[in-house]
């Protein structure tokens, strides 16, 4: 009886200890963030209690970051600030009217409006339920040393990108990876040649019923039958982390990703040179996709909004926004600035000419997955299943929600 | 006997050594990757590293916040399972000895229709209602693994109880034991084989849960060891070789676990084996 009751003494106060969280006078601030540059945010939310010793940051990192959000929204204890993709998932919350309206906040004055206007067409709205915090960029990613050594320079139009990949074939070479068994990766390649092919209204044209796949996105499909046509033997049997790793060690000329696979290449091999161009897509002037990367929205309904408030100005001052952007490589949002990543050198243009747009991926609707379709079709190669199915299942989706 | 026995049989040695291979395969690049490098894991996905990267494992630590975890982990899996076993079996017992009750009867199978709804199906509202109880933590978490675990816990409980003969009760009733001590001192010694399976398939459901700890706990601070493992996977990529270290040390309690637990699971067999 007695070690019984010890025991039990020793269970509760176990459960006694985890109870024992410190209760501290300073108010508390909520911040979610996903798996990114997260010692970057711990030095600046540290710099920030620094200057603000009444205010606390709590950093979360949540595992699934959607669904511990969504849970966080059911139990009333949303974060106070979230910082996330402009994509899907951030329509959903925005329409949820979980987010602040910042469309008459001077907070935005530093975000170049191309952004501010991703944001609004994705919700679909005058609103601006985020601030833009950095970007991403798509393009045309190379080896340097190999395409010098089939004596090619970066290929500017679709015409040349075809020659160099035949170029590359004849020489023996693996002329492009593509790493469809991740059906995600058949996104920044579709959206790299829609952008220049599919009219930037098609969202809302295929919303009133008054656009199709089948007749706007025929081109694109056709162009990447083509370019997947040189790819490595097994693409649907690569994934993204094989690719990028085949690609870092020489294995092909060429790579369609975003600016984020840089990181990785190098990590898997950091003596490899490489660069990125505009997607060549097609054989006049090539717009270059660049989306909100990340944005911060805050809790409509925070109990600090001063704090907030504070926090997100500290947050996009130049010097802060700049020292997460370099810890994490991304292109800037904020009015004036080009890519300073060198092996971005050759995108410098056409973010000072203006010539960016948004994914035209982000502007579906969310539950589409046309990301399956197009991997399916890269598969098969029947381009009509795929695109009447992505007509079909749009109208289907768009049934479901209303 | 005769002596063809002892000429090994190839084609199962052969079946075996394949079966063994499928599991030890997988184990091998688990532990190789965990002391690689990022450069000697994209150079090859198979060879053996050049020096074992210990740091691997201290930046694993580090970054999951192993401990706290560890312990939040630990607490939650010894607490549901030490439960599991005293409630679980005491109810089975009521049940297993009333059935000729209609209430007990039908309590018995409103427990097994449990086993018959998905997880997701319930999610929403059981979220909703610990949050507004206040028990979005691991108390809430062990709670709900001590109610969760009744469906499957009394099916097997009371098939198993029913074998027991009535007999045994009577003699320790003419013995002037009461229920109460008729239970913890006669049957649930008894139930030894079962409380092994219980404790074995609750200990590893409770320690290796992602999805009930992910929207129950709110606190991070609580986060179990299934959680934090989360870390190391980018938007796009994975930390492979901090991730494996990683997933070395959370898995290595269970194997620990069942080291322990399968000289208990064994002799509870041959128990029921030997009619004595």
């Amino acid at each position: 009886m007695k070690h019984q009751t010890r025991a039990r003494v020793t269970l509760l106060s176990l459960a006694l200890s985890l109870l024992a969280s410190s209760a501290s006078a300073a108010t508390e601030i909520e911040v979610f963030v996903g798996n990114k540059g997260v010692e970057t945010w711990k030095r600046l939310f540290a710099d920030f209690e620094k200057q603000n010793p009444d205010i606390k940051v709590t950093l979360t990192v949540p595992p699934d970051f959607v669904a511990v959000l969504k849970t966080r929204i059911v139990k009333n204890k949303a974060p106070d600030i979230v910082a996330m993709g402009g994509d899907t998932n951030f329509k959903g919350f925005a329409d949820g009217g979980v987010f602040r309206d910042y469309a008459s906040d001077p907070i935005l004055g530093s975000v170049k409006p191309i952004y501010i206007r991703q944001l609004q067409a994705i919700v679909g709205g005058k609103e601006v339920y985020g601030i833009p915090f950095t970007a991403n960029t798509i393009g045309l990613i190379y080896n340097v040393d190999k395409l010098r050594a089939l004596g090619l320079q970066p290929p500017k139009t679709y015409a040349q990108f075809i020659a160099a990949l035949k170029k590359a074939k004849a020489a023996g070479q693996t002329p492009v990876t593509l790493t469809l068994k991740d059906a995600w990766v058949t996104l920044p390649f579709m959206n790299a040649i829609a952008v220049n092919t599919v009219p930037a209204n098609f969202a809302a044209q295929k919303n009133a019923g008054k656009a199709t796949f089948q007749q706007a996105y025929s081109g694109v499909a056709d162009k990447m039958l083509e370019i997947s046509s040189y790819s490595q033997k097994d693409p649907l049997g690569t994934s993204y982390a094989d690719g990028t790793a085949a690609f870092a060690r020489g294995g092909s000329v060429f790579y369609i990703q975003g600016d984020w696979a840089l990181p990785d290449v190098l990590a898997a091999n950091p003596k490899v040179r490489v660069a990125m161009v505009p997607f060549p897509a097609t054989n006049g002037k090539n717009t270059v996709v660049s989306s909100v990367d990340l944005l911060l929205a805050t809790s409509r309904n925070t109990r600090h909004p001063a704090e907030v408030q504070k926090l997100l100005q500290f947050l996009l001052s130049k010097q802060n926004a700049n020292t997460y952007l370099r810890a994490v490589n991304a292109p800037s949002v904020q009015v004036g600035t080009v890519p300073t990543d060198p092996r971005l050198a050759a995108m410098k243009a056409s973010y000072a000419g203006g010539s960016i747009a948004g994914a035209p991926f982000n502007l579906f609707p969310p539950g589409l997955s046309a990301e399956t379709f197009w991997q399916a079709m890269l598969q098969d190669r029947n381009k009509n299943k795929a695109l009447s199915g992505l007509d079909k299942t749009w109208v289907d989706v768009l049934k479901r929600s209303y | 006997m005769n002596t063809d026995t002892k000429r090994p049989n190839w084609p199962v040695t052969l079946l075996l050594i394949l079966g063994a291979l499928t599991i030890l395969f997988p184990l091998y690049l688990a532990v190789v990757t965990a002391l690689k490098t990022p450069q000697e894991l994209a150079a090859s996905l198979f060879a053996l590293p050049t020096s074992f990267r210990w740091e691997n494992f201290t930046e694993a630590i580090r970054l999951t916040n192993f401990f706290t975890a560890f312990r939040t982990s630990a607490l939650v899996t010894v607490t549901t399972v030490v439960l599991t076993l005293i409630t679980n079996s005491l109810v089975a017992y009521a049940i297993a000895r009333n059935q000729h009750k209609r209430f007990f009867r039908y309590l018995y199978y409103y427990f097994i229709s449990a086993l018959f709804i998905p997880f997701p199906i319930i999610m929403l509202p059981v979220v909703k209602q610990t949050s507004a109880w206040g028990m979005d933590n691991p108390y809430g978490l062990i709670f709900l693994y001590v109610v969760y675990g009744l469906a499957f816990n009394i099916f097997v409980y009371v098939g198993y109880i029913k074998s027991i003969p009535r007999e045994v009760e009577e003699a320790a009733l003419i013995d002037g034991a009461t229920t109460w001590q008729t239970f913890w001192k006669i049957i649930f010694p008894l139930l030894a084989p079962m409380n092994a399976t219980v404790g074995i398939l609750t200990c590893l459901w409770a320690w290796n849960d992602f999805l009930l700890p992910l929207v129950i706990i709110s606190d991070p601070e609580f986060a179990t060891l299934p959680l934090v493992q989360y870390i190391f996977q980018g938007q796009f990529s994975t930390n492979y070789n901090l991730a494996f270290a990683s997933y070395l040390m959370t898995l290595a309690p269970m194997v620990v676990v069942y080291l322990l637990a399968q000289r208990w699971i064994i002799s509870g067999v041959t128990q029921g084996a030997v009619k004595g």
